[in-house]
């Protein structure tokens, strides 16, 4: 968590009988918000970690809340596991008002969870971190045959995907039926 | 976790980040994927420029996607099984069952002759797109390639483009003319001759300096050579090829070491007579050693006419047939002369300029009297 202290340093020089005006201007003690995943555990991220967030900028930019009302009310993002959330919460706080680098090589290696990563990415809105993951999911196919790619990917066959639409059309079929049904009953 | 539950922008943002090579493996997962790839993948494809069949001197082909900044490797074809390989899978290109091999980037096993290449000449553009100019590369294989073909001429259809290098000291040109038939119309040719000596059909060697005598029969006057809209040569005397004599075509750029006056005198007079180059739009002849020499000569035998020295004469140019790349010039470089000729069948005028190590010439759509109004 970025909760760096500032101007305690111990070298500063003795008080100035007149201090230049401009110098003088105090900083604005950084916000903190606090989220939780699916497993409710609450990570507590500055403000400028999570500008990396469209979706959450976006919220609390429309908020305005004080650092009591932020802690009693985290963001709950439900649909992110909470060893996902932590992953992005780290991401967002390594890279904390810094240029992103070209690559990111500290992406999980597990496809699992880099798919989990990316699905969670994409819904927080962290742009330059869909870019990492997506790259690194267009890694996982590089030299690999057609076959190895429908395993990695789990890409249906054509058999596969042909029954499916067969499947998908048969239960529309049956639903418009029904609705149909239904409203000739409506009728009566 | 499967790819088809990730959002369409993601499933996009991970094909767009595939290289060419490992997108062409993709497409044969399913027909779902190869549909996804085609539409989401639309301005990648359409900043291709050419697909490139090219022989590399040596090997069987490989394939080459070359867009704005990129040159791609996407497949090589092999007619021998090398031990590099990691990988051997068979997939269906088109109906035809393909042997594929990976070793740093797809390898396609067959002889180019065979139909696996037309197969996957056939298969490129459902994928990449069919505006994509597809062109082909080759130039001579050294000795110990042999028995292989000596040159890579793929009689596939919508080749459009063909570059041949005859550079070896020794060129066994018969194969270049057997297989040369067999292409389909080309709308560009770029030929290297600068060859030391050639061994013809009948086996006699014709050395470099009997080339001149011997031209009609290395580059005879039927050779599809002559009948491509465009081409541009490096050849060591401008009468071999004889492009300034049977050229059928409209834009030609010849660059050569000896320039013969004769030569461009007779091809003027040639052309305003009208019994030849009648589709012929630009010439550019480059000498590569000194300028031209003889010009007042020269310009008094193909009967040249001059504009006023005080009026500033029209600048000709006209859009290339040939365009290399997305961004190269898609013009002819401008001619502006004082100097023109007139064709004696038409009044069609051409303006001709002689310049250091330049002859250019350029055909105006417009009379004489046309041509003149133009500087009022």
């Amino acid at each position: 968590m970025s909760s760096t202290e500032q101007g305690t340093s111990s070298a500063a020089p003795a008080e100035p009988t007149t201090a230049p005006e401009s110098a003088a201007a105090p900083e604005v003690p950084e916000s903190f918000y606090y989220v939780h995943g699916k497993d409710k555990v609450v990570h507590k991220v500055s403000a400028g970690a999570l500008q990396h967030s469209a979706l959450i900028h976006g919220m609390i930019s429309n908020l305005g809340y004080t650092e009591e009302q932020a802690k009693a009310n985290p963001f709950p993002f439900e649909n992110i596991d909470g060893d996902i959330l932590q992953m992005v919460v780290d991401w967002c706080n390594q890279h904390k008002g810094k240029p992103t680098p070209p690559e990111d090589t500290n992406l999980p290696k597990q496809k699992e969870k880099l798919f989990d990563l990316v699905l969670a990415v994409n819904y927080l809105e962290i742009k330059e971190l869909l870019t990492y993951c997506c790259k690194q999911v267009a890694m996982m196919v590089k030299g690999k045959s057609p076959e190895e790619i429908r395993e990695i990917w789990m890409i249906p066959t054509d058999a596969e995907d042909e029954a499916a639409e067969k499947e998908a059309k048969k239960r529309a079929g049956k639903e418009a039926a029904g609705e149909t049904a239904a409203a000739a009953g409506d009728a009566k | 976790m499967k790819l088809s539950n990730f959002p369409y922008l993601v499933q996009q943002e991970i094909l767009h980040n595939i290289g060419y090579a490992d997108l062409f493996m993709l497409s044969f997962v399913s027909k779902n994927l190869k549909k996804l790839i085609k539409s989401s993948q639309i301005p990648r494809f359409k900043s291709i420029n050419s697909i490139v069949y090219e022989d590399n001197g040596g090997n069987p082909p490989q394939v080459f996607i070359h867009g704005r900044n990129i040159r791609d490797m996407i497949l090589q074809f092999a007619d021998h099984f090398t031990r590099y390989l990691t990988k051997y899978f068979r997939l269906n290109v088109n109906g035809t069952m393909i042997g594929f091999g990976h070793a740093g980037w797809p390898w396609a096993y067959g002889h180019p002759s065979e139909p696996v290449i037309e197969s996957i000449h056939n298969y490129l553009p459902d994928l990449f797109g069919s505006s994509v100019q597809y062109r082909c590369r080759t130039s001579s294989k050294r000795e110990w390639f042999f028995p292989r073909p000596i040159w890579f001429f793929p009689p596939l259809q919508n080749v459009s483009v063909l570059r041949i290098s005859c550079d070896r000291e020794k060129e066994d040109i018969k194969e270049v003319w057997n297989n040369f038939s067999l292409s389909p119309d080309l709308k560009h040719i770029d030929l290297s001759f600068m060859c030391q000596s050639v061994k013809h059909q009948d086996g006699l060697l014709i050395p470099l300096n009997e080339f001149t005598a011997q031209s009609e029969k290395l580059f005879p006057p039927e050779c599809k050579l002559y009948q491509a809209e465009s081409i541009e040569t490096t050849q060591f005397y401008i009468s071999t090829p004889a492009i300034l004599s049977h050229f059928k075509g409209r834009q030609a750029i010849l660059k050569c070491v000896i320039l013969r006056s004769l030569c461009v005198i007779e091809f003027v007079n040639r052309w305003k007579s009208g019994e030849a180059f009648q589709k012929l739009e630009y010439l550019k002849v480059h000498k590569f050693n000194g300028g031209v020499t003889n010009v007042p000569q020269i310009l008094d035998r193909i009967g040249a006419k001059y504009i006023d020295a005080s009026k500033t004469p029209p600048r000709h140019n006209l859009p290339k047939v040939f365009i290399e790349y997305h961004d190269s010039k898609r013009n002819t470089l401008p001619i502006t002369s004082h100097t023109y000729v007139v064709r004696e069948s038409d009044n069609r005028v051409a303006s001709v300029l002689i310049q250091g190590r330049w002859f250019k010439f350029g055909v105006w759509d417009k009379t004489e009297e046309e041509f003149l109004r133009m500087m009022k």
